[in-house]
């Protein structure tokens, strides 16, 4: 009885092990390149959506899936359609290297719409650059720590410019003498975002009294609620995501700071904060490139197409994705002559792509995207109006 | 070749390789009976020790892993000390919370570039990492068949036994830490100079759960089985991906199935009965009298 | 001073969050030796019953405290068949239960991602966010009644654990586990109605979680075992009065090391605080030294 049990167990991590084999020897070159005929371009998408960022990657997978209905409603690039594959990063390092170095291994793809996390694009930055294979980065604002490449290319402008103008605005609007700052501690983008904080105050001339800080996993904030209201500031600074937010507005109200003015950077920008704050989040301002209420037509049509599928405003990841996938098209379909990763970094490199994110260019030839149009929007009854 | 390594099952390769040298290290650390719960903070200080000398203070590759080593063998041999005081759970909990501060001390720490990581080179090739699995495996073998080995395993079985035989369990639980920290240190080296990248994150809870699943389900006692629980730990995911099922899933009903038809892990693996039986003969003697 | 006692109300009302988890923990490793590693995701399957049902009735906090309940105790009943009663009769150490329950809480996370997808999921019912003012100090609606209701809650589960003959029995097989079948009481019933009520009570902590921090996540599930896990071995494994205090403990020196060492990063520093306890009292601040045999000498 139990030689028989053990024999099954056994069975099963062998056949595990023996699958994992498998799967080394098929997966080099399982197809033939597809740029020559007329079957579909295959693009490749990296984002996590299990594990600790989860909602970012869901969010960015549902603004590309947007934009690929566009774009093979229409009859797809040149009369070819187009097919994302994608696969769950998990927000794990290592996974999303296997992942990149996977689908460079297959020739059938010809770009990769990820990994959609900043971290996870940093770590696949190499490979990106070592296999020629175009990583197109919608997420992360945080300093990029390793070279970019030829092949790696960022599209979310520079935090920097975001916070500073979110900040003006708030100075300029109710004339804000002193903050307080909470962030995540454990979050690239959210510290580099409360140096940004710290950096523009004193630019302002605003007295920062007070930083506080939290684990993302945390949902308790009062703590460091009750120590911002004990620094009786004008205003909250805050490199915090909806996630968090949203629990953290609802809170704020028990502990005396109903009538606190509160400045988010562009990770705030997501509808469901009116939800998850149970409607505290009124009045909360954010600087973000994406202005969903534009009269753009650009911006129109994807706010419609977006609204009608999930019945909510596009939140920033939304966009990210939706633009990342349409900007790919644009480049794919100005090429002239084969469609290979190499073509395609350089259609890329030399685009200039009107996004419902604003107007995307590269000038370094890849890297960070240049970008104007800051717009700074409050939340006012569940929707996100300009400010 | 080269190619083979370049693609997917390559990277989860090199990814189970770097598991298994790190589950190899802790099954030496948990043989003498310390559940330590901070392997990955262990491996942690092997990674972050050899980038920092790689990348601040431009120490070539196999120097800066020596670095990394032995700095993660000082912390593993100090974290042992918390043995001589508690047991079992209770050590669990205690290195966990040591495991979870040094995280959370990482995210705040500028000089280690806080939540956005250290990069580091990519001298860890495929031939390296696997090479040193050998290594390691090979090392552990040799190990295996010294006194100093039995001694640890007799602590391991039953301490107060091993005491009554005349060992000194402290020092083998400290000899088995620097040991295992050894190989953890070698272990988090090859992970940062393999992803020419590290975050704390990496660190984290995620690694602890994924280094002791190894051993348990491989099987606490054997040579491979730490070897074959990383390879099932690496495996499970992507059987999962195949057939669309979320890992968490795949990896919950696989985690009870295992345990509950082989509690003693898929390679039960032979312990040194002869000291056994002699530890409980002692104790007998030592009850009788 | 009134920052003081705010941040102690702070520490509280999410100490009792800590105590009800540390409790269930307690519970069922008194009687059946089993570290449960399902815990944290039974709450969280409580926290995501507890918001759909209080989506579908229109805010009803008490109809979705009382699904929450019950499904905890389902899951319960399936944790403790599927998990735990397949191993009772093979004995062995703590570390292969704690494995397949971890497993049996890893599939809930799955299936709850799987249905909800991992988006934050929000918690609405008519709790007004209003809030409560004595002098400076303020606590909120939600919090006050988390509190509240929670020490209700304790207060009733340890009459029934000390008052009760049921209880008693409880009480002595955890104290000693050879002495089960003495007590007149079955150890299986009892097992099974330990994990049930343990489950329960994991149930309800997901819909005042709900009430107090207003959204969750799946992942959440693991974060709240290894609070859980914490509170129970710091509190020493078997004392159920003793891991509420430490619960609670945690709770506040949470809020403290917010309050007065920012710098510091507050899991981690309440967790040193806690371990640092522990080296004073290797067996738990309220634990006794188990018999070699119960904390698994075959765990090594």
């Amino acid at each position: 009885m139990k030689n028989r049990f053990g024999r099954l167990a056994s069975t099963i991590a062998v056949g595990a092990i023996v699958a994992l084999g498998a799967g080394a020897c098929a997966s080099p070159g399982e197809t033939p390149p597809s740029s020559s005929d007329d079957g579909p371009i295959y693009l490749a998408g990296i984002s996590g959506v299990s594990g600790v960022a989860a909602t970012y990657g869901e969010q960015t997978r549902a603004g590309e899936a947007i934009a690929l209905a566009q774009i093979n409603d229409a009859g797809g690039i040149n009369g070819r359609q187009v097919q994302i594959d994608h696969e769950d990063s998990r927000f794990d390092i290592p996974t999303n290297v296997a992942l990149f170095k996977r689908f460079a291994a297959d020739s059938k793809y010809v770009a990769v719409l990820g990994p959609a996390d900043g971290s996870g694009g940093i770590a696949t930055t190499p490979f990106a650059n070592e296999a020629g294979l175009v990583s197109i980065v919608a997420g992360g604002s945080a300093p990029w720590t390793v070279p970019f490449g030829d092949f790696v290319f960022r599209l979310p402008p520079q935090n920097k410019e975001i916070i500073a103008k979110t900040v003006k605005a708030a100075v300029d609007a109710w004339g804000i003498k002193s903050a307080a700052i909470i962030y995540a501690s454990d979050a690239d983008y959210a510290v580099a975002a409360k140096d940004l904080y710290e950096a523009v105050a004193a630019d302002l001339g605003i007295e920062i009294k007070r930083v506080e800080s939290f684990e993302s996993t945390q949902q308790n904030f009062a703590p460091q609620l009750t120590n911002i209201a004990a620094a009786n500031v004008d205003a909250v600074l805050m490199s915090v995501v909806a996630a968090n937010a949203g629990p953290m507005l609802l809170q704020a109200q028990n502990l005396g700071l109903e009538d606190m003015h509160w400045v988010g950077d562009a990770g705030a920008q997501n509808a469901s904060l009116w939800e998850l704050s149970q409607g505290n989040a009124q009045g909360l301002i954010t600087g973000t490139p994406f202005d969903v209420t534009s009269k753009n037509p650009e911006v129109v049509e994807f706010v419609e197409a977006f609204q009608a599928k999930h019945g909510t405003q596009p939140t920033i990841f939304n966009a990210y994705g939706y633009d990342s996938v349409r900007l790919l098209g644009q480049a794919i379909a100005a090429i002239d002559g084969e469609i290979t990763r190499e073509s395609v970094r350089d259609a890329l490199a030399g685009i200039t792509y009107e996004g419902v994110t604003g107007t995307i260019s590269f000038p370094d030839g890849s890297g960070n995207a240049a970008r104007e149009g800051i717009f700074v929007l409050v939340m006012d009854n569940g929707k996100f109006i300009p400010f | 070749m080269i190619e083979f390594f370049y693609g997917y099952s390559g990277q989860l390769l090199l990814t189970f390789a770097i598991l298994a040298i790190a589950a190899s290290g802790w099954s030496v650390i948990f043989g003498t009976g310390m559940f330590s719960m901070a392997p990955s903070a262990t491996m942690g200080i092997g990674a972050y020790g050899a980038a920092v000398a790689y990348t601040h203070w431009g120490i070539p590759f196999p120097i800066a892993t020596v670095i990394g080593v032995v700095l993660a063998a000082v912390v593993s041999a100090l974290l042992s000390l918390f043995a001589w005081r508690l047991d079992h759970l209770f050590l669990g909990i205690a290195t966990l919370g040591v495991a979870e501060f040094l995280v959370a001390l990482a995210h705040k720490t500028p000089y280690v570039g806080g939540s956005l990581g250290m990069p580091a080179g990519f001298d860890a090739t495929p031939p390296v990492v696997l090479i040193t699995l050998v290594i390691v495996v090979f090392a552990l073998w040799l190990l295996r068949r010294t006194r100093l080995f039995s001694a640890m395993r007799a602590v391991g079985d039953d301490t107060l036994a091993a005491q009554s035989v005349g060992i000194d369990t402290r020092k083998m639980k400290v000899i088995a830490s620097i040991v295992g920290g050894v190989i953890l240190g070698v272990s988090g080296a090859l992970y940062t100079f393999q992803l020419g990248s590290i975050i704390p994150s990496n660190f984290g809870f995620s690694m602890i759960v994924q280094i002791i699943l190894a051993v348990l389900i491989g099987g606490r006692d054997s040579l491979f089985g730490p070897v074959v629980g990383a390879a099932v730990v690496i495996a499970l995911p992507e059987l999962a991906r195949l057939v669309s099922v979320d890992h968490s899933i795949a990896y919950g009903l696989a985690l009870m199935l295992i345990v509950l038809l082989r509690p003693q892990g898929l390679i039960p693996g032979g312990r040194p009965r002869w000291l056994r039986a002699k530890s409980v003969r002692a104790v007998q003697a030592g009850i009788t009298s | 001073m009134s920052l003081l006692i705010q941040q102690l109300l702070n520490g509280l009302s999410t100490g009792a969050i800590y105590a009800l988890i540390g409790l269930g923990f307690v519970l069922i490793f008194g009687v059946a030796r089993v570290f449960n590693g399902a815990q944290g995701p039974i709450v969280i399957v409580g926290f995501y019953l507890a918001s759909v049902v209080a989506g579908l009735s229109g805010g009803n906090f008490w109809l979705a405290l009382l699904a929450a309940t019950a499904i905890g105790a389902v899951f319960g009943l399936l944790l403790e068949r599927l998990a735990i009663a397949p191993l009772a009769s093979k004995g062995g150490g703590l570390l292969v239960p704690f494995l397949t329950t971890l497993g049996f809480g890893m599939v809930l996370e799955g299936i709850v991602r799987t249905i909800f997808s991992s988006s934050p999921q929000p918690f609405f019912v008519e709790f007004a966010s209003e809030s409560f003012k004595i002098g400076d100090v303020r606590l909120g609606q939600a919090q006050l009644f988390v509190t509240v209701f929670t020490i209700l809650l304790l207060v009733a589960l340890d009459r029934m654990i000390y008052s009760t003959s049921w209880g008693l029995s409880a009480r002595a097989v955890a104290e000693n586990a050879s002495i089960a079948g003495g007590v007149g009481i079955s150890p299986v019933a009892l097992r099974i109605g330990i994990v049930a009520l343990a489950s329960a009570l994991a149930g309800t902590t997901g819909a005042l979680y709900g009430l107090q921090y207003a959204a969750a996540t799946p992942t959440l599930g693991v974060v709240l075992t290894i609070k859980g896990l914490l509170v129970a071995v710091i509190a020493g494994l078997t004392s159920f009065r003793g891991a509420v205090l430490i619960g609670l403990l945690l709770g506040v020196t949470e809020a403290m090391v917010i309050a007065f060492a920012p710098a510091m990063p507050a899991d981690g520093f309440a967790f040193v605080i806690l371990v640092a306890l522990l080296l004073f009292k290797p067996a738990g601040i309220f634990g006794r030294k188990l018999s070699g045999t119960a904390v698994g000498a075959d765990d090594r």
